[in-house]
């Protein structure tokens, strides 16, 4: 058994681990990120790539508009092109109780200085060319939300890390840790290895549970599948993400380098668990539902369909900060949201670890808080 | 939703024996099948077969294709042509598409017999028009009546290399070079002293180092190669072709198997990932078999009789086993035995051998 040394360890290769990996590595930390399988092996290899704003929780907002700044600047931060697109992110309204709620949310993320506004349902079919407007109230559009490459992005950071001193070992399980004096001693790997660090952190996605537990650790995480497909590429349609929130609705975006559209729902009821089989349900049932909302998308083909997990928490907000085993951090419970917030949360959890405060607090992310209200756009 | 006793996806060799037998033994049988004609890679076989005793000796494949596909008519298998199967989903369901529909359709046993896809190699301009797969050449002649260039370089020497080789000069064409990276010649004796009689060079420990052209295939370089096949200096020839033909071997299409979770694995003999089987058959997911080269790429001879096996065990495991089913089975397995004896069988009965030697749980 080899033993070796780092500032901090990271357990997941995903855009969590990958994102804070990096921005650790910029403020001087030696990183050693530890992915069981490859790098986007997990959930965010198989998200959508949207990217929004539009969140009800105001720190879920105020996180999101740093992320957004932070997508805006990353191919120069990186030297890679991410796919970063603003093409904004249109919430149909189909019922009042659902523009009602979007309203309220606008109130409270116009404080925040987003651009975002709700637009009648003639507007939504100006944006969206062709949209089925048949009961269509309005929408709740914000135009600097967009899109980029799950996997530009990740692999972007992860090349930064080695470019700037760091480890990235793929086909690497951590087996262990080892506390003593409820404080972090060392990672143990299925390599043999044994990394002997101050700081750990869990960005281990829907695993994140089972790490928690090696140090002794319960954190209230749910991973429960959620399916996607991708068509072939066709020309331009439209710009935004579409996000239909009735119960037999659907979200879907056109992907702007490649043409593809690529999209998901939220079965009913739920199907909790790690599974991530592709269903016949799925592959019957989406296409109807993109139909519906675009007709002319009746003509586009499709390509593959895939499932991955998305990590519910109790609220539907992420679990980030530090647990009571000093030096072991979580990053976690991404509630669907891992991508768009992997850059901000990179940054501020980086901050966290190298300075003990980031630049904007996260104790309503924390993992010891009271399990409120639930975000209401998820 | 239609579900069906046994469906047997591919009808190729081997899926048109296992559906023919597994009808033939009483089983309600659907044939999925992604062309038009039944037949699989038989249909461009114009050469006949040949073997020690073996059935089909002295037939030609496309001839072959023709009485598979009439004994499945025979005995009642339904033929869903021109439709893939595009998913194979939890609850033993398929997901099929043909043209614009897309549909479902469920399963009790299963007998994937998708075949195999051509290899390629990497090269400067592989992907020039004029480059292509030997067996995609060979369709081309043979099934539609096109003629692919006018001088060819064919790239393998394995069978499948030889006899494209001489059914393009049998077209008319002319074949520039065979080079071949081993330090012999692949296929059968046969088929490459035909072609050496008509003068054509067959090239051993060489290789094609690029393909010459801005728009489409002008030309090729060739060259020596070690035996550790770099490239020697100095041994760099220029062929005038039009037409670069690529015969290095062939790898399972295993999708299908890969999706239905049956345990894979990796044997270089058998031409890369392929699902454990038993010698029935069988994957490790119960109820789901393989045959022909998707279970490891071997030639049609020998699909034909894993198809034989694994559409009687396919029966056997939806009603009993019989005396009938029985016979099949030790007649199919015997006469496999006795085809992988010969000196070309040594590879596929290695990977075989292997493949059996994993631990399927």
């Amino acid at each position: 058994m080899a033993s070796r040394t780092a500032d901090t360890v990271i357990v997941g290769g995903g855009i969590i681990g990958a994102a804070t990996g990096y921005y650790l590595a910029k403020s001087g930390h030696k990183v050693v990120l530890l992915e069981r399988s490859f790098p986007c092996s997990g959930a965010t290899g198989r998200c959508i790539g949207g990217i929004r704003a539009q969140f009800t929780h105001d720190l879920s907002i105020r996180v999101m508009i740093e992320s957004i700044r932070l997508f805006s600047e990353l191919n120069d931060e990186l030297g890679e092109t991410v796919h970063w697109h603003q093409g904004g992110y249109l919430f149909l309204a189909f019922d009042e109780p659902r523009k009602q709620a979007f309203l309220e949310a606008i109130k409270v993320q116009r404080n925040y200085g987003l651009d975002v506004e709700f637009i009648s349902s003639a507007e939504c079919g100006q944006i969206v060319p062709g949209l089925n407007r048949e009961g269509l109230l309005g929408g709740a559009y914000c135009p600097t939300d967009g899109q980029a490459d799950p996997f530009h992005v990740t692999y972007g950071y992860l090349a930064g890390i080695k470019r700037l001193g760091g480890e990235v070992r793929v086909d690497t399980e951590v087996t262990g840790i080892n506390t003593r004096d409820s404080k972090v001693v060392s990672v143990l790997t299925s390599k043999g290895d044994e990394f002997f660090c101050p700081n750990v952190l869990n960005a281990a996605g829907a695993w994140s549970d089972e790490i928690c537990r090696m140090a002794g650790i319960e954190v209230p995480i749910a991973p429960d599948r959620h399916e996607s497909l991708v068509t072939e590429a066709v020309e331009r349609l439209f710009d935004p993400m579409l996000v239909d929130y009735r119960s037999d609705g659907c979200y879907f975006v056109q992907h702007i380098g490649t043409g593809h559209f690529v999209g998901c729902y939220t079965p009913v009821p739920l199907v909790p668990g790690r599974n991530m089989d592709a269903t016949d349900e799925f592959i019957t049932e989406m296409p109807r539902r993109m139909v519906r909302l675009v007709p002319k998308l009746g003509q586009v083909k499709v390509l593959r369909q895939w499932a991955g997990s998305y990590c519910m928490t109790p609220d539907g907000s992420p679990i980030c900060g530090r647990t009571p085993v000093e030096g072991l951090y979580i990053s976690s419970g991404m509630s669907g949201h891992g991508f768009m917030f992997g850059p901000a949360l990179g940054k501020l959890m980086a901050e966290l670890i190298a300075c003990g405060k980031p630049s904007i607090p996260l104790d309503q992310f924390a993992p010891d808080r009271e399990f409120g209200k639930a975000e209401a756009m998820k | 939703m239609r579900r069906a006793q046994l469906v047997v996806v591919g009808g190729g060799p081997a899926g048109l024996s296992a559906a023919a037998v597994a009808a033939g033994l009483g089983a309600e049988v659907m044939l999925v099948d992604d062309n038009e004609t039944l037949g699989g890679q038989l249909i461009k076989q114009t050469h006949k077969f040949f073997g020690d005793k073996g059935h089909y000796c002295g037939v030609r494949g496309v001839d072959i294709a023709t009485i598979l596909s009439e004994r499945a008519g025979e005995h009642s298998v339904t033929v869903l042509s021109a439709t893939s199967v595009v998913g194979l989903y939890p609850g033993k369901v398929l997901g099929l598409a043909n043209g614009d529909s897309f549909r479902k359709l469920g399963f009790e046993s299963l007998v994937i017999a998708t075949g195999a896809a051509e290899n390629s190699i990497p090269f400067p301009g592989n992907d020039l028009p004029g480059v292509y797969g030997a067996g995609a050449v060979q369709t081309l002649m043979n099934v539609y009546g096109v003629r692919p260039g006018r001088r060819v370089l064919m790239v393998g020497s394995g069978n499948i290399g030889v006899i494209v080789s001489y059914q393009l000069l049998q077209a008319g064409i002319d074949v520039a070079a065979v080079v071949e990276a081993l330090p012999a010649v692949g296929g059968y004796h046969v088929h490459a002293a035909k072609l050496v009689r008509l003068g054509v060079p067959i090239l051993t420990s060489h290789t094609v180092k690029a393909a010459l052209g801005a728009e489409s295939v002008t030309g090729a370089v060739i060259c020596r190669v070690d035996g550790r096949f770099r490239p020697v200096a100095g041994t760099d020839r220029r062929l005038k072709v039009d037409t670069i033909c690529v015969a290095v071997g062939l790898t399972p299409l295993a999708e299908l198997l890969w999706q239905a979770g049956c345990r894979m694995f990796h044997v270089p003999e058998l031409g890369g990932h392929v699902a454990w089987h038993d010698e029935y058959m069988e994957t490790s997911q119960p109820g789901i078999f393989v045959a022909g080269d998707v279970s490891g790429i071997e030639e049609a001879s020998t699909a034909m009789l894993e198809g034989r096996v694994a559409g009687a065990r396919a029966w056997e495991r939806l009603n009993r086993r019989t005396r009938e089913s029985r016979d099949i089975i030790d007649s199919a397995r015997l006469e496999l035995g006795s085809i992988r004896k010969g000196p070309f069988g040594e590879k596929a009965t290695c990977g075989k051998q292997r493949l059996a030697e994993c631990v399927p749980a």
